[in-house]
């Protein structure tokens, strides 16, 4: 399609012109998505609505904090990023300048997923920006509302041919893919991540791939239930099950699954009400081909808690299985949905054990008042990050990378981690012309003498 | 799948946890160390068999270079695998927030033949020190090398978490059809998108070493005999086969006119009046390569050496004059004891002529006036940057060794290496008391809630009120 060729040549082109390095230009473009942000509130609420019933208050804490959060830290850490630093030196570069410059890789891709539509694609933007970059963003097509609200809201706020919205479905997202870009940020499943990973490699373009997985939650007998029971049922219900680092499930002692699941309904009733579907805090699928897709996952299964669905509205209750067997449909692939198994084990060895028997997951949660019992399952798994005794609070910290490890992903970003993601590191060393007498070491002609030295 | 064998054995002891503790990658490192200096002779004999390397130069990359990324690593090992603590917002302040640096499994490091202990010694060493099991998979053509690593590493590492693996393309092939945790690749672009796409299949992450041709701007303004040295130092440096070598050189006419003779004395005073003779001027690797370069000397006019051998596989140190754009030393990286001059008229033409090519590895440029220096730096892409010398920047551990767009991802060298193969995971470990602290996020929600929230999650602007 003649069209992408277009839009990433002239995104290319603003690049080649050099406008996007100086610092001042790139904190005027993230004042200018400052204001975006502040002016358009409302509107981006209203299509955080439409796309995934996100109440304001929800909507605003999910999706605009983050996003002002980051451009703040952005805008004033972004003179210390952008500096060269310079690095230890030997007794051969004593008297030369060495040093690390952060430069713009170019062009580079975003691509947002629906779930968290707004953040997901104005947090890598801000640190593309940040780095000097043109960026062409590929909102999620799921999301439509966000999507046709971002392509509305840029080019109003920033320079045009740089900074460039694309929409669309597969098959222009695989156009754009065809084109070379310098970085390609993907947001989304394992399934597409290879096939992104697959256009990339054809132009040696790096990739940072955040996907997801099934992210456990292990809840030791020590521990205070009902902390961990309403942290865990925040993490989990929110953006109905929809989020990439939501606890997926929940491994525990068979003695305490039924205090678990006491404590969690207790926990919902605080937080939605006798009805759930009236509650103005509780979101829907995102459409029905998800609806139909995570209701399937109930079949066969204890249902200790929920279970009620309404497809007309998307709706699902927030649910809870239990007893649930390792190998049912439910514990095969990321739930992505309002849906709590608990699966039991006998003690935290098999819970690291059945944890290493999957793919690395892109959180993992563990839930004690054992500190060492902690450190063990730290130190006994693998996966993207982690938090002991809370859940999704991790991706918070803006100096913590936030990304995943094998199917999970690979890359990491938000706050300094996107500045160097979008970023090329530059080894530079500047000599002096004049002197060549430590040179003259190691010219030949060799000998055995100059090597001993 | 001919090594799937292999790959579960290394799997096997990977999650058996061995590799983990200091001790033991501490005890793989020295032994590593001990490799390099048993070794040390076979190592130039074998690197002179292939390739002619001179002892000197084979000593300096193949041995000193390696020992100083072990040494560093060494030195080091214990800091670089401390959890990082990081700064924490108001309402973690009772909390622990670290990076830890999570070795990510079995990877496999695949090395070429120009220098061929250095180029897969230094990434294992990163590997070993991040606590992974690895293959090793040296370059066929660099044989005896190769033989060599094949028969004698197994006798220093840890066979259960190290092994190498020799063969050709169709071997390569089938061994990146397994599944690893990471690909450290160094070779050529073309090779680069094979291992990048057959990595894509598992969601491999990759750091690829690939290469181009490096630009090498003189200006008017330079000291002629220290340009002249530096250049022939780095171009003919083990017969031009090195991925950083100055590919060719962009000057004006008038300095093309000044630095012929200082390239031709520099190049006597390196190797004699016929270098064929001296004992420190490789030969090339292969026959292909040779006859590769030879077509190679029809670019431009021979102004120095061009004399070739083809039973010795000897290209002499050779200058060519008057290069085009068009010619064919100026269509693929020379790899080769060949230095085309490309004549431009100023420093602007020059980066011009650098930007309108795929981004280098490396880039060089000389002048006694540092602002031009700086100019060719700013206003140019690549890898890595030397200014008024060739080669060096990548000597100095704490500098990241890289590519950038067709010249590679990834980087590495000292802590680089280290950081390549370990997962940064982001761990935060929350107090289970202060509940009330967290009610904020709770639903259902309210704009006192929202208020509340922002209050402590958000990151004030330095120098506004917060008074409201």
């Amino acid at each position: 399609m003649e069209k992408m060729q277009q839009i990433v040549g002239r995104a290319r082109a603003a690049f080649n012109s050099g406008r996007s390095r100086p610092l001042e230009f790139r904190i005027q473009q993230l004042k200018a998505l400052e204001r975006m942000v502040q002016e358009k509130e409302k509107e981006i609420m209203a299509a955080l609505k439409a796309d995934l019933n996100k109440s304001g208050p929800n909507a605003y804490s999910h999706e605009i904090l983050g996003v002002l959060r980051e451009l703040t830290l952005t805008m004033e850490k972004l003179p210390s990023w952008a500096a060269p630093h310079p690095v230890k030196k030997d007794l051969l570069t004593l008297r030369d300048e060495a040093y690390i410059g952060y430069e713009p890789l170019g062009v580079v891709l975003v691509i947002g997923a629906w779930n968290y539509p707004f953040v997901l694609i104005m947090q890598p933007l801000i640190g593309a920006i940040a780095a000097g970059n043109a960026v062409v963003v590929k909102p999620s097509e799921v999301s439509e509302n966000t999507a046709q609200l971002v392509a509305e809201l840029l080019p109003q706020y920033l320079d045009k041919d740089l900074y460039a919205v694309v929409t669309g479905g597969v098959p222009e997202t695989t156009e754009l893919l065809t084109q070379r870009f310098d970085h390609i940020l993907y947001t989304g499943n394992s399934t597409v991540g290879k096939i992104v990973m697959a256009a990339a490699a054809k132009h040696l373009t790096p990739v940072t791939l955040e996907l997801g997985g099934k992210s456990p939650c292990y809840i030791d007998k020590d521990c205070d239930l009902a902390v961990a029971c309403r942290r865990i049922t925040w993490g989990k219900y929110m953006n109905c099950g929809q989020t990439c680092i939501a606890p997926d499930y929940i491994l525990c002692d068979p003695s305490i699954q039924s205090k678990v699941v006491e404590n969690i309904k207790a926990t919902l009733k605080e937080f939605y009400g006798e009805d759930v579907k009236s509650s103005p805090d509780y979101e829907r699928i995102i459409n029905q081909r998800h609806f139909r897709r995570v209701k399937s996952l109930l079949e066969g299964q204890k249902i200790a808690h929920g279970g009620e669905t309404d497809e007309a509205s998307c709706f699902i209750a927030p649910t809870i299985l239990t007893d649930v067997s390792p190998e049912s449909k439910v514990m095969e692939e990321e739930i992505f949905g309002p849906v709590l198994p608990i699966v039991t084990v006998k003690s935290v060895e098999e819970a690291i054990e059945f944890i290493n028997l999957r793919e690395k997951p892109l959180a993992l949660y563990v839930f004690s008042n054992n500190k060492q019992l902690i450190r063990r399952v730290i130190a006994g798994t693998s996966s993207g990050g982690m938090t002991a005794n809370d859940v999704i609070m991790h991706s918070v910290l803006p100096d913590l990378p936030f990304g995943g490890v094998g199917h999970s992903g690979m890359g990491a970003y938000h706050g300094r981690y996107s500045f160097e993601t979008f970023s090329h590191r530059r080894a530079c060393l500047i000599k002096d012309l004049r002197w060549d007498v430590v040179n003259k070491l190691r010219y030949p002609p060799g000998s055995v003498e100059m090597m001993q030295l | 799948n001919p090594y799937g064998g292999l790959v579960s054995h290394l799997r096997a002891s990977w999650l058996s946890g061995k590799t983990r503790p200091m001790e033991y990658r501490v005890a793989q490192l020295e032994a590593l160390g001990r490799f390099l200096d048993d070794k040390k002779q076979e190592i130039l004999e074998a690197t002179e068999l292939d390739m002619g390397k001179p002892s000197f130069e084979a000593f300096f990359s193949e041995i000193l270079l390696c020992k100083n990324e072990l040494n560093v690593t060494l030195n080091n090992l214990s800091h670089w695998m401390k959890d990082e603590h990081v700064d924490k917002n108001l309402v973690m302040q009772l909390d622990s927030a670290f990076i830890r640096k999570d070795p990510y499994g079995v990877v496999l490091i695949i090395a070429p033949w120009n220098y061929p202990i250095h180029l897969f010694l230094v990434p294992l060493i990163g590997a070993i020190a991040a606590g992974n099991c690895a293959i090793i998979k040296p370059s066929e053509i660099s044989k005896n090398t190769e033989r060599l690593v094949a028969e004698t590493l197994s006798c220093y590492l840890d066979n259960d978490c190290f092994a190498v693996v020799t063969g050709g393309v169709p071997e390569t092939t089938r061994l990146l059809e397994n599944k690893f945790d990471y690909i450290f690749f160094t070779g050529s672009p073309p090779v680069g998108r094979i291992v990048m796409t057959a990595a894509a299949k598992h969601l491999t992450p990759v750091t690829l070493e690939l290469g181009g041709k490096n630009p090498c701007y003189v200006s008017d303004t330079c000291d002629v005999t220290n340009v002249a040295r530096r250049v022939a130092w780095g171009r003919f440096f083990n017969a031009g086969q090195t991925c950083i070598a100055p590919d060719y050189l962009l000057c004006t006419v008038e300095m093309q006119e000044k630095l012929m003779p200082a390239l031709r004395e520099a190049i006597t005073e390196f190797f004699g009046p016929n270098p064929r003779e001296s004992p420190d001027f490789g030969r090339i690797v292969s026959d292909k390569q040779f006859q590769r370069l030879r077509t190679l000397l029809g670019s431009g006019r021979v102004a120095i050496g061009g004399q070739t051998d083809e039973a010795e596989r000897y290209i002499a140190p050779t200058v060519l004059a008057d290069v085009l754009p068009s010619d064919p030393a100026m269509q693929e990286e020379i790899f080769g004891p060949v230095l085309p001059i490309v004549v431009i008229a100023n420093m602007d033409e020059a980066i011009d002529f650098i930007n309108a090519r795929p981004r280098p590895l490396a880039l060089y440029a000389f002048s006694c006036d540092s602002k031009i220096v700086n100019q060719v730096l700013e206003r140019t892409s690549s890898g890595g940057f030397c200014g008024n010398d060739t080669l060096m920047h990548v000597t100095l551990t704490s500098l990241p060794f890289g590519g950038i767009g067709n010249s590679g991802l990834g980087k590495y060298h000292g802590k680089f290496t280290f950081d390549t193969f370990s997962l940064h995971r982001g761990c935060l470990h929350r107090n289970m008391g202060l509940e009330t602290l967290n009610s904020p996020r709770y639903p259902p929600y309210t704009q006192q809630k929202l208020g509340l929230l922002t209050t402590t999650f958000e990151v004030k602007r330095r120098g506004t009120c917060t008074l409201l």
